[in-house]
């Protein structure tokens, strides 16, 4: 071949390529410092079974089974483009190991062939799904297309140089059966002919390797080099945890930021989550919000924060220069304000449920949530600006330590006459029922914690409550932004739970769960937490609850995200639903890890819905009123939840599609009524 | 301009209310307290006046209350105030508003410069009184205008808006004028952390009863003598039964038990 010729692609092909990607790595580190080294075993692991194992990809049918074989045979073709490209220079040249005559050589030969002509089918899965079916939830842009003829003709060209070398060479190896078979039919060509499409073969493809290397820091394909790191570098503490800031106070002294206004507020890992973006769509697609017709779609709004980051990046690298390469001064950069009606609408923001559904679908772990509530953060402690209902709830908080502003006092009225005692009269209680606010003040899920009570003393479990000295966990406002409000009740919560010297807790609210599990830690708060549905499960098994008495009905659970998603308790409600005697329990099409949101998380509860054609828990509604419909009908049926909000938003969605013959009950008071409490 | 609020601290509107052993106070242990919430469309108007381009030199808080009434001048400092005064001493405490009006205009006449507007809530969610503000102006020898909801002002002229029973008013004064606030005025903001930290270092004066001169002269003329919690709500009543009967039943009741009919 011509040493000349591959010396001068090699280098303009990587020399390019690195200095496009030293751009981006400097324009990746604006951001404030983020530590990702721990745990690296852990890492490695999730990176084997999430990044090479491809694990989240059969969740979407066809095209995760495409993806994995155009990325599995890119990984085993990477080896033929480094022999390739070093037969510019030795036209034998194997890489030492892999001659056709070598027993890997023969091995890799039938890899290469397989695996290219996998990667063909993938490519033609992806262009079916693109060009015929055009898949709503994918970009469709030229580049897509643009990058599928490219890999496509990779593959092409490099079976073509395989089968006119064997002809004009003579040299036959059928193990290479791809080339074989295309050479059969070219043995009739003219040698010229064969001289010609062996050398377009050869050029073709290492070539397009290096064309195909130099789009991807340009292109949503540059996840093919991002994701690995994006996997391996994601985030490992609990998902209901979010980053505390701490030492508000002296942020505000050193005019720090107190959320994300400005793109250089995003630490590497999430800009490095911005790059890896493939535009896939998944996340949009189980968005409750999208679904629903509102403003928020994750996909778009990683795109809008990369494409805002991209325009920036001359100013960063003029910085970088002109700093000697420290771009962490201060006020580095003239950015236009995140949030604002051209970037980031704030009711892009305001739609959002925190409910994960986006993050658990994600092949590469790029997180929404954590960005949105940054964001929001931003809104309500730095400008104060926010939806004018979640004032009451802020001011509710404050003021009366739960968002309706109901009377603390009033926080035992569930308990009237169900013998439950306070920790301050019962202090050598065993576990310590954390109420809630919902079922504490809220008429029906007030029977929740009622009908949980009873179960309890009918087991002879030794609980208390906190009474009047409980306040919120303070989670809305947490999700809401408004980090100093759940902070100053997280302490307080703390202090109280310290006091009374709690060792374990027990939760009617997966919100409250979730908050005193994951978030408390980081104040202070160390306890064992459980779930109402997994205490009581546990119960069952162990025969101290035994439900006797037939419930003859289809019940459908609707997964609560904060216990689900967040949490990973998807059986403990199930198995409580099939312990009770006459229950037929049937799932909806969406459910358990795909269970949709009911609508209320992340402080929607609080606050008007944003504007869409439908609201979540109507949709929501209709999918669950969809199974029991189609089950063969028996006594009756109802929906079963094991979260008050959950419960809230879905009775409203059966009232509003007049549908009140359903009940709607919690699996507690399902397993009451069952033990005939 | 200058503008001053007047603004109290009150029970939160959501307290559970008991009476304290004396009989003549409530029980202020762990009871939460904040601004009344007409007292804060005061403040907040007169913010919005400097946001929306007034040419509003001094904003300032005052309230007249013990140790603890600074943290609503806080609060009002946060929303936007620029200073607060506090008319403090226990001994002054009084729920003879007209007394307190009388207080107030003392200390407003001690201030080194006049004010423009004086902005107050038309009454305070505790007593429920409202004299304050009409008291104050009569005191401070201004015009007055109840129960604001709307406000104009170009120059000297202001123009306030009200509602009455179906119908609204409008009301012109001449600055310097004493306005009294309604709910509608304006929703007041909830502030953001920095302002909550930068109020802080806000100035807040306190003055002492014994400092204004010609205090002595002034006296209660009304004192509270007894408080009573409200006698408890019956229980409501339910009839059950088919339609016919419930409508049968009902009758009865309305005749025989609450005879109303």
């Amino acid at each position: 071949m011509s040493p000349l010729f591959m010396s001068l692609m090699l280098l303009a092909g990587w020399g390019i390529f690195i200095w496009s990607a030293k751009r981006r790595w400097v324009l990746m580190n604006i951001g404030p410092a983020e530590p990702r080294w721990d745990q690296p075993g852990r890492r490695l692991a999730l990176t084997l079974k999430f990044a090479i194992g491809q694990a989240r990809m059969p969740r979407y049918g066809w095209s995760g089974v495409a993806h994995i074989l155009v990325f599995s045979g890119f990984l085993v073709l990477l080896l033929r483009s480094l022999i390739l490209w070093g037969r510019g220079y030795d036209a034998s040249f194997n890489l030492f190991i892999f001659g056709p005559e070598q027993p890997l050589g023969m091995l890799y030969a039938i890899f290469k062939d397989t695996f290219a002509l996998l990667v063909i089918t993938g490519v033609l899965i992806f262009a079916y799904y693109r060009g015929i079916k055009k898949l709503p939830r994918l970009t469709h842009t030229t580049e897509g297309m643009i990058i599928l003829v490219i890999i496509f003709t990779m593959m092409v060209s490099d079976i073509l140089y395989d089968a006119a070398h064997m002809v004009r060479s003579g040299a036959y190896h059928r193990i290479e059966y791809a080339g074989y078979l295309l050479s059969g039919l070219l043995k009739q060509a003219p040698d010229g002919g064969l001289a010609i499409l062996e050398q377009l073969g050869f050029w073709m493809h290492s070539g397009l390797v290096l064309l195909f290397l130099n789009l991807l820091p340009y292109s949503k394909h540059f996840h093919i080099i991002t994701a690995l790191p994006n996997v391996f570098f994601q985030n490992l503490q609990p998902v209901g945890r979010l980053t505390p800031i701490h030492d508000m106070e002296g942020r505000i002294e050193r005019e720090e930021p107190l959320g994300t206004s400005q793109i250089d507020h995003l630490h590497w890992k999430h800009l490095l989550d911005l790059y890896t973006c493939t535009e896939c769509g998944r996340c949009s697609d189980m968005c409750p919000a999208n679904r629903t017709g509102k403003l928020l779609s994750p996909k778009h709004l990683t795109i809008h924060l990369r494409d805002h980051l991209y325009s920036h990046q001359k100013e960063v690298l003029q910085l970088d220069s002109s700093t000697g390469g420290d771009t962490k001064t201060p006020s580095r950069l003239s950015a236009a304000p995140l949030v604002s009606n051209e970037l980031i609408k704030p009711e892009v923001l305001w739609a959002c449920t925190s409910c994960r559904a986006c993050e658990q679908e994600c092949p590469v772990f790029i997180t929404y949530v954590d960005k949105i509530v940054d964001m929001r953060r931003h809104l309500v402690m730095e400008r104060s600006e926010f939806p004018e209902q979640l004032q009451n709830a802020f001011r509710g908080l404050e003021s009366s330590g739960n968002p309706w502003s109901y009377p603390p006092d009033s926080r035992l009225e569930w308990a009237e006459g169900l013998n439950v005692s306070s920790a301050a009269e019962k202090p050598d209680f065993d576990i310590l029922y954390w109420v809630g606010c919902a079922p504490a003040f809220d008429a029906r899920a007030k029977q929740t914690a009622a009908a949980f009570a009873k179960l309890l003393n009918h087991a002879g479990i030794n609980f208390a409550v906190l009474g009047r000295e409980e306040t919120c966990t303070g989670d809305a406002a947490r999700r809401a932004g408004n980090e100093f409000l759940f902070q100053m009740l997280a302490q307080q919560n703390v202090e109280t739970l310290n006091r009374y010297q709690v060792k374990k807790i027990v939760t009617t609210c997966p919100h409250c769960f979730n908050t005193l599990k994951n978030e408390y830690p980081d104040f202070g708060g160390k306890y064992e937490v459980v779930h109402h549905t997994d205490l009581l499960a546990d119960l069952v098994q162990h025969g101290k609850i035994k439900p006797t008495q037939s419930i003859e009905q289809n019940i459908t659970y609707h997964d609560s995200c904060y216990l689900g998603r967040y949490n990973e308790v998807y059986d403990a409600p199930r198995e409580i639903l099939r312990a009770i005697p006459g229950v037929q329990l049937v799932e909806p099409e969406l459910t358990r890890d795909r269970g949709m949101c009911c609508g209320a998380g992340g402080a929607q509860m609080f606050k008007e819905e944003e504007h869409g054609q439908l609201r979540v828990n109507q949709e929501r509604t209709r999918q669950l009123l969809k199974v029991l419909d189609e089950a063969p009908q028996r006594g009756g049926c109802a929906v079963a939840t094991a979260c008050p909000f959950c419960m809230t938003m879905l009775s409203d969605g059966l009232n509003d599609r007049e549908r009140s013959e359903v009940q709607q009950l919690d699996v507690v008071q399902l397993l009451a009524k069952s033990t005939g409490l | 301009m200058r503008i001053l609020t007047i603004v109290k601290q009150v029970p939160d509107s959501n307290a559970t209310i008991k009476i304290a052993a004396s009989g003549t106070a409530i029980e202020t242990a762990g009871l939460k307290l904040v601004m009344n919430p007409f007292d804060e469309f005061a403040v907040e108007q007169a913010i919005q006046l400097r946001e929306k381009g007034q040419p509003v030199e001094e904003i300032v808080a005052l309230t007249i209350g013990d140790d603890k009434a600074a943290e609503i001048l806080r609060t009002a400092l946060a929303m936007g105030a620029d200073r607060a005064l506090h008319v403090c001493d226990p001994t002054l405490l009084s729920h003879d508003e007209v007394y307190l009006a009388e207080i107030l205009a003392l200390a407003i006449q001690k201030q080194p410069q006049p004010f423009d507007l004086i902005l107050t809530g038309k009454q305070a969610i505790d007593m429920d009184a409202g004299e304050i503000g009409p008291a104050l102006a009569e005191f401070l020898n201004r015009p007055h205008v109840g129960a604001v909801v709307g406000l104009e002002i170009s120059g000297k002229q202001l123009k306030a808006r009200r509602r009455v029973e179906g119908a609204e008013e409008y009301m012109e004064v001449e600055l310097p004028a004493l306005l009294t606030c309604e709910k509608g005025l304006c929703e007041p903001r909830y502030p953001s952390l920095p302002n909550l930290m930068k109020a802080k270092k806000k100035p807040l004066d306190t003055l002492k009863a014994a400092d204004l001169p010609g205090v002595e002269k002034i006296s209660r003329r009304s004192e509270l003598v007894a408080m009573q919690p409200p006698a408890a709500r019956k229980g409501c009543k339910f009839v059950e039964g088919e339609p016919a009967q419930m409508a049968k039943e009902l009758v009865r009741l309305l005749r025989e038990e609450a005879k109303v009919v």
